[in-house]
């Protein structure tokens, strides 16, 4: 096992990214969060995606992790399998959510990404020290990007998605974002997303309710 | 330009039209924060004379106006023999939220005789005046009925767009504080609808942890709600889940029924009850 990772080592490219965002849901939360992440390359085939993020306000503390392991396969090229875990919790409310997930990505064209899979939910009720596991369900995972702008400095995306890094939702919640990353050194870029989701496709009533808008650095090639 | 935005109003309303929904009222609809602030300012609903024993019935979605019927006629035969002092029903009253539909069905729960407390569902919000019918004839969406003998509290939310929202949540919880302590709630949308993939319960995952969260909190009783055309019933830590959208004809599953609560000083009983 040494062997394999030191044999691994020399190809492993990190790129580490921090930022800063507003999530906010009338009547459920509004809060700032930091996250920190490092999405690393171990070889062409190998890659995994790892973060943490903090809620600043009004709740100081743990706010979510994920980490995210892909694979992809020589004779596949444009397909990805993404296997994750996530964990968002909600400290006021003594709420929290394990999510374990795949995710199957593919590219039939160079700006089209589409991605199905599946999310197990696994909700927890956190009184004390104690977990009480309440209700665990499946969740339909979809994934549809499509990138508007590709130059040397910047790439802007339009996606709809109820996967992100850190968190899953309800399909009927329809979040649709849109991010940017913009090149400003060599090294760094600066990058940006701003997601919006409503609730009630099942009722037709559609109500635009929640929001994360998040801005950050990432460092790599 | 003129002709791609026709298309797309078209296109609007031939997705609606599947649902026999306003296509103006997608966008349109008075939002929930809206119908809880002029819900809570309406007058509450008049207190019941107090016994040691209540029995009450509660089921949702009769969808007066949808072709198929429903099986008030077969509900109000068995009424008439269990003795109840009221019921309660979890929303979609109406299949259009028109205002002949709710004439209909105020006049069908004025019929039978008995106190009846009703919240919104999703259907009765399907045209861009039907807020101001359903209070023209119900009153408050989202409004609690305190019976102090035998001492229970029936909570009535709005989430007819598949949301709560910050007004109610805040109103809910302080609700949730005062006593008496022996507390059911009832909603159109589920929190929880069984293991599978679906949508039909409400949108936000943040929402349904916190409302979770309160309940336990509380100590709730139970979350009675509809949406569903079916009886389903889980305990979810230490909080009894039922889904009886039941008086429909258009079943998604099960038997049609309704749930009726027998309640005393110190025990909350219930069952469900068949009616076919």
């Amino acid at each position: 096992m040494p062997a394999l990772f030191l044999l691994l080592l020399p190809a492993l490219t990190l790129s580490p990214d921090l930022s800063i965002a507003y999530q906010g849901e009338a009547g459920v939360e509004a809060r700032g969060l930091f996250t920190a992440g490092v999405l690393a390359g171990i070889n062409p085939f190998v890659s995994f995606d790892a973060a943490v993020s903090f809620s600043l306000l009004p709740h100081s503390g743990l706010s979510g992790a994920a980490f995210r392991p892909g694979l992809t396969h020589p004779r596949l090229p444009g397909w990805k399998l993404d296997l994750g875990f996530q964990h968002q919790q909600w400290n006021d409310w003594q709420s929290a959510e394990d999510r374990l997930f795949f995710l199957l990505r593919c590219r039939p064209i160079r700006q089209l990404t589409l991605g199905l899979g599946v999310c197990r939910r696994l909700p927890f009720f956190t009184a004390g020290q104690r977990r009480q596991p309440l209700f665990p369900e499946w969740n339909l995972l979809y994934h549809l990007a499509w990138q508007l702008l590709n130059s040397n400095r910047l790439t802007v995306n339009a996606e709809l998605s109820n996967y992100d890094r850190l968190e899953i939702k309800n399909p009927q919640q329809l979040p649709g974002a849109i991010s940017t990353a913009y090149r400003f050194t060599p090294d760094w870029k600066i990058i940006s997303r701003c997601q919006v989701g409503s609730n009630g496709l099942s009722t037709g009533l559609l109500s635009l309710t929640n929001l994360k808008m998040e801005i950050g650095v990432r460092y790599g090639k | 330009m003129a002709n791609k935005l026709g298309r797309r109003f078209l296109l609007l309303i031939l997705l609606t039209a599947s649902c026999e929904l306003d296509p103006l009222v997608v966008l349109l609809h008075p939002d929930v924060e809206q119908r809880v602030e002029e819900s809570l300012a309406l007058p509450p609903p008049p207190p019941l004379p107090g016994a040691d024993t209540l029995r009450f019935a509660a089921f949702g979605d009769i969808h007066i106006g949808k072709p198929v019927g429903c099986w008030w006629q077969q509900f109000s035969a068995a009424i008439d023999t269990l003795d109840i002092s009221l019921f309660c029903v979890a929303g979609d009253l109406t299949e259009h939220g028109t205002v002949a539909e709710f004439d209909s069905v105020a006049a069908l729960l004025r019929q039978t005789g008995i106190n009846y407390y009703v919240t919104i569902g999703n259907h009765d919000l399907y045209r861009l005046n039907s807020w101001e019918l359903y209070k023209e004839r119900f009153g408050p969406a989202c409004y609690s009925l305190v019976l102090t003998r035998p001492g229970l509290k029936l909570i009535f939310l709005d989430t007819g767009e598949g949301r709560l929202g910050a007004r109610q949540f805040e109103w809910l919880k302080q609700e949730l504080a005062r006593p008496p302590a022996r507390q059911i709630i009832i909603t159109h949308f589920p929190l929880y609808d069984d293991q599978t993939p679906s949508i039909f319960r409400l949108g936000s995952a943040a929402e349904r942890a916190k409302l979770q969260s309160l309940m336990q909190r509380f100590n709730v009783f139970a979350l009675i709600s509809g949406h569903i055309h079916g009886f389903r019933h889980y305990r979810i830590g230490g909080v009894n889940h039922f889904t009886v959208g039941t008086i429909s004809r258009a079943l998604d599953f099960g038997q049609p029924g309704f749930l009726l609560f027998t309640c005393l000083p110190d025990t909350l009983y219930w069952q469900f009850v068949p009616l076919n």
